[in-house]
């Protein structure tokens, strides 16, 4: 099982329900990776960042992770859910 | 950092000296009146401990390193400034209402670097005294009033000039261990919900002032302290029987209380200024800057949730497809977002104090507050335009309760033939809560006069605009001199 964190922006402006973006990235990707809130310290085979609006530049780069997969939009879901699966 | 149960049982703890309609409120947490206002306070707590909005809620203590609440934070970049416009836009649209936090975060950060400056002038030890208040709010995550708005009596005379002594806020008895202060602040927003208050002067003052010259923090409770609550518009339905549609808002609204400060005593630690009259222009010109750039977060999440209520209603109505509704429509979000705009290039064009925090750009702050004195008008405007009469002329829920009226209220009052009545009601009932309700103290006249009314936004422009340079690139274009 790869092991991915989440983080989210603050959500001031967002375009889609983030959360329930979350759930269903999750729940489309449970039988290849772990899904969870970023511990300190930990490394990450990814950093999946949910965005809530295009407007948000941030990286996170103080969490250890192999690479970094953006959600931004809705339409993003699909994509997102395959590059968490090819890790 | 305090999570949302934990503040409201802290606020049990304060014995504040608290009245309204006439009657001393002995549980000000449970009060039907004042409970939404701390709700709303409240959720600032709740949104920090939840991850899909901590990125805003939260920041990292420059002090201690630690994480805290963004509401007690000294700003350390420009990217702090432009992330408190957008937790303030969110709090706005969670709450649809005044989260009162806001004035207590800009307050500590305007006093944090006058003090820092005053210190470097004058010798004295102001900012490590602010410094030990601030630690001590960052680590237990308190929630802190800032108290600027005297009453200010004869509006043309100066403090000391006053028939009445204590119209402007003062020192009126000086001791080895510290200083007794007496006079009121006005207009202030959340001190119920609070458990510090941090006092500054409210004007620019000259010698002979001294005593109005006065900066500190004492406990909201503390000995002296007499709280006046303010009426608000509608404010009884909260205590009729049926209090849930006609409210508009069951859960969220806002506060302000007059202050009276009988002989209140203020130890020496906790003394930020007093008598440098020449820096008090600087606490309130940083304060009022920080403030004015709130309002491009905390009004645009406010109207975030207004304009979707109005779209609600014309939808409701059957309206909504028709051409100058969705123009109006377009209208408020141009409005909306124009105040959003603001708010975020006064804090992308902020600059570093000498004390190390972040200042916004204080002429694009100016301008903002001073958009924010109309463009929520013109929103609410087309808001009550777009929701019709029936906003005002609405049966009142216990005529919809009962039985004999229900089925004319719920026939006549239905808009298209799929949305129950009853919804119909509960987003017209919002509208008018928050255009002239509960809700519109927060909206409209805190727009208005807010962190200062609009002709100290203009005096504040017109020093700030460099007209000398406008005149000289005229002048170079035009060949003349």
């Amino acid at each position: 099982m790869r092991e991915v964190a989440v983080k989210f922006c603050g959500g001031c402006n967002p375009g889609y329900d983030r959360g329930a973006a979350y759930q269903e990235i999750r729940s489309a990707v449970s039988d290849r990776a772990v899904v969870s809130l970023p511990q300190e310290g930990k490394r990450y085979d990814a950093l999946l960042i949910i965005r809530g609006c295009t407007g948000c530049p941030y990286l996170y780069e103080e969490i250890d992770a192999g690479e970094r997969i953006l959600c931004v939009r809705q339409s993003d879901i699909p994509e997102v859910v395959e590059k968490i699966r090819k890790l | 950092m305090m999570t949302k149960d934990q503040y409201i049982e802290s606020l049990r703890k304060l014995n504040m000296n608290l009245w309204m309609f006439g009657k001393k409120i002995e549980n000000p947490v449970d009060d039907p009146v004042i409970r939404p206002s701390l709700n709303s306070f409240a959720a600032t707590y709740e949104l920090a401990e939840d991850p899909q909005y901590e990125d805003l809620m939260t920041a990292t203590s420059h002090l201690t390193g630690k994480k805290i609440n963004r509401f007690t934070h000294m700003h350390q970049s420009t990217d702090d400034l432009i992330k408190k416009v957008k937790m303030q836009r969110l709090l706005g649209q969670k709450t649809a209402a005044c989260f009162q936090r806001c004035v207590g975060m800009d307050a500590m950060n305007a006093v944090y670097s006058s003090t820092y400056e005053i210190d470097q002038a004058c010798g004295t030890k102001y900012h490590e005294n602010f410094v030990k208040f601030l630690t001590r709010v960052q680590d237990e995550d308190l929630a802190v009033d800032g108290a600027m708005t005297d009453v200010k009596g004869d509006r043309s005379l100066a403090p000391s000039k006053q028939a009445d002594p204590d119209l402007f806020l003062h020192v009126v008895e000086r001791t080895a261990d510290g200083v007794y202060v007496t006079g009121a602040k006005a207009h202030q927003t959340g001190f119920v919900n609070s458990h510090e208050v941090l006092v500054m002067p409210t004007i620019a003052m000259r010698e002979g002032d001294e005593d109005y010259a006065i900066s500190f923090a004492v406990p909201t409770d503390s000995e002296g302290i007499t709280l006046i609550y303010g009426r608000q518009s509608c404010d009884t339905r909260k205590l009729e029987e049926y209090n849930d549609i006609d409210v508009g808002n069951k859960v969220y609204g806002g506060h302000e209380v007059l202050v009276v400060f009988d002989r209140v005593f203020v130890p020496n630690d906790r003394i930020f200024l007093n008598g440098e009259v020449k820096f008090a222009g600087m606490i309130v010109e940083r304060f009022a800057g920080y403030h004015r750039q709130s309002y491009g977060g905390c009004k645009v999440g406010v109207g975030d949730v207004l304009i979707g209520a109005t779209a609600l209603a014309v939808e409701m109505a059957g309206a909504a497809k028709a051409s100058h509704v969705k123009d109006k429509l377009i209208e408020m979000v141009h409005l909306n977002e124009t105040l959003y705009c603001c708010g975020i290039a006064c804090s992308s064009q902020g600059s570093k104090t000498a004390s190390g925090n972040y200042l916004i750009d204080l002429l694009l702050a100016n301008v903002c507050k001073q958009n924010v004195t109309r463009f929520p008008y013109d929103i609410a405007r087309i808001a009550q335009d777009l929701a019709g009469g029936a906003m005002v002329t609405l049966p009142s829920e216990a005529d919809f309760r009962t039985p004999e009226l229900h089925d004319y209220i719920e026939k006549y009052f239905k808009g298209v033939a799929s949305v129950p009545t009853e919804d119909r009601m509960r987003v017209l009932r919002l509208i008018e809560n928050m255009t002239m309700g509960t809700a519109a103290v927060g909206y409209l006249p805190e727009s208005m006069h807010g962190a200062g009314s609009p002709q100290a936004q203009r005096i504040m422009i017109s020093r700030q605009c460099n007209m000398e340079m406008k005149k000289e690139l005229a002048k170079k274009i035009a060949r003349i001199g």
